[in-house]
């Protein structure tokens, strides 16, 4: 549990931490997006450049975006052996039946690897610099075109605020009900795959029902205190646009072009 | 079953969250068969002393000791579920852990877990459920569908059906009504007079504490400040004070009752019943 760093905030004084949570979403998406204009070697090199860059801008430690990239590692390395044992085309090194590992197959591997850990970085880089109050905030008003066909998007944020908000009550309370379940001579994590699961249900099932519980009675402190989601709402936290913001959009926007030039020039 | 810390020492972790020394050397000895309550302002490190004792919090440095099981922090799982099976934890909102379909199901869950066979497991269940003040017939229902005060009850039972020689309460009356917090109390006090049961209760109501108890630990700060019997600590009111410790109301009568008529009473009254019968002793003189 302690493992998990996506949606974790880190928190600290860096640049990254003080842009605007719009700016850095965009910024974040507009980098996936990006990341597919690699296309050679020069592309590739400056793909990593940006994002130990903008890693160590953040000024967290490196460590902590490689154990980000820890629980996904699996299905990268699936991908890029499945890249490197069926893609076939240039010289081939080495065949066994339906198996061939060729110069093409390898160069696709690395340029997936590269795709796939250079996003995770920079988009971790967001989470972890973000609070999560200021991601949804900066979700709401992305989403906000949606409203025209009637998304209800203040709706949609409020309850992934809300969701955020209890995640570390809901941390809390496994805590508490694992320790009470231990006490009463359960024992988690041993013996067969089955019987560990089985172990779970002690927990899971108080787990949800204080949960539900917990659901109902918010549901009704909001009524009670004038909850109505089909007004407009004010916020109190309110996002405001600086020139480092702008400055943020506009190395996207280099970024672009520079892949743009490295693709044309080399092509 | 004796119990001993020694020199004890831990942290916390939840998280990200990191809570340094929430114990510090720690020392305490607890006789078997004693009333003991543990009071203290909150963040004392009051649970925390429990969890240790129960294995689920380990020490960082120094040991417990618990029988003869050692707890420190490179004890074995297997001894720390023997340890936990001598050690019976009511914790806070102990309903907060029913799970099962039915409430026989739920209170086998330790003795099961222990090692108890099936049928041995449902007699106890029987048992519990009757010394713990409910019907029989509650069993077959659902924990989920029975009253607040009710699924506390089933909660202890499932703990008392582990048979512990040691039970430590973790605030075991919070939010009860006046009449059920009296009840549990007395049961408590009753085990441990009749089956010598050795009991360890946090509570931050001086009251019960008073009533109940016979020795008194106070915790400050992760440090054991004081450990003797409950009616000296209640005597002194400047180390009551200091540790911002409530006084119990017959007590503060007491001394109310010293400071205006100039009489001293001969003892420290803790409860009603003593006021009562020492006020009715000075008049008689």
């Amino acid at each position: 549990m302690n493992k998990l760093i996506l949606g974790r905030y880190f928190p600290g004084d860096s640049p990254i931490h003080k842009l605007d949570p719009r700016a850095k979403m965009i910024a974040g998406i507009a980098f996936i997006f990006i990341s597919f204009m690699a296309k050679n070697g020069q592309g590739l090199i400056l793909l990593w450049l940006f994002t130990f860059f903008v890693m160590s801008l953040t000024k967290i430690g490196f460590r902590v975006f490689f154990r980000g990239v820890r629980p996904l590692i699996w299905l990268i390395l699936f991908t890029v052996f499945l890249q490197i044992l069926f893609t076939a085309g240039g010289i081939i090194y080495f065949t066994w039946g339906p198996i061939k590992i060729s110069e093409f197959g390898l160069i696709n591997a690395l340029f997936i690897f590269s795709r796939f850990v250079t996003i995770i970085f920079v988009t971790t880089a967001v989470t972890l610099t973000t609070k999560p109050m200021e991601l949804t905030d900066g979700l709401n008003f992305l989403m906000r075109p949606l409203r025209f066909l009637h998304v209800p998007v203040d709706e949609l944020s409020i309850m992934l605020s809300i969701s955020l908000r209890f995640i570390p009550n809901l941390l809390d309370e496994t805590q508490r009900i694992m320790d009470a379940q231990k006490a009463r001579g359960a024992v988690f994590g041993e013996g067969s795959l089955f019987r560990q699961m089985k172990a779970l249900v002690p927990i899971f099932l108080p787990l949800f029902s204080g949960s539900l519980n917990r659901g109902e009675e918010l549901a009704n402190v909001m009524d009670v205190r004038g909850y109505r989601s089909e007004l407009p709402r004010s916020s109190f936290r309110q996002l405001t646009w600086k020139i480092k913001d702008t400055v943020c959009i506009l190395v996207i926007l280099l970024l672009i072009a520079a892949f743009a030039v490295l693709n044309l020039v080399i092509d | 079953m004796q119990i001993r810390l020694n020199q004890v020492s831990a942290d916390y972790q939840l998280g990200p969250v990191h809570s340094p020394r929430v114990l510090q050397d720690v020392s305490l000895q607890i006789a078997p068969g004693t009333f003991t309550a543990v009071v203290g302002p909150t963040g004392a490190g009051k649970s925390s002393l429990l969890k240790v004792l129960n294995g689920l919090l380990l020490p960082k440095s120094g040991w417990a000791e618990v029988g003869d099981i050692k707890i420190d922090s490179k004890t074995s799982k297997k001894a720390l579920k023997a340890v936990r099976k001598h050690i019976g934890m009511v914790f806070q909102f102990p309903e907060s852990q029913l799970f099962a379909e039915t409430v026989e199901q739920d209170i086998s869950f330790g003795p099961l877990n222990f090692g108890a066979s099936p049928e041995a497991a449902h007699d106890l269940a029987i048992k519990m459920i009757r010394q713990v003040g409910l019907d029989e017939s509650i069993l077959q229902q659902s924990p989920f569908s029975l009253s607040g005060g009710q699924k506390r009850r089933v909660a202890i039972a499932g703990v008392l059906a582990q048979e512990p020689e040691v039970i430590a309460l973790d605030e075991p009356t919070a939010g009860l009504d006046p009449s059920g917090k009296a009840e549990l109390m007395s049961l408590f006090k009753q085990w441990n007079k009749c089956k010598r049961l050795t009991v360890i209760l946090v509570t931050h109501d001086m009251e019960t504490a008073a009533r109940y108890a016979d020795d008194a630990v106070v915790m400050d700060q992760g440090k054991v400040v004081y450990h003797g019997s409950v009616r000296s600590l209640f005597a002194d009111s400047e180390k009551l004070n200091r540790w911002q410790l409530d006084v119990p109301e017959a007590r503060r009568f007491q001394l109310a009752f010293e400071t205006y008529s100039g009489i001293r009473l001969p003892n420290v009254c803790l409860t009603e019943e003593e006021l009562a019968e020492a006020l009715i002793g000075v008049g008689r003189v």
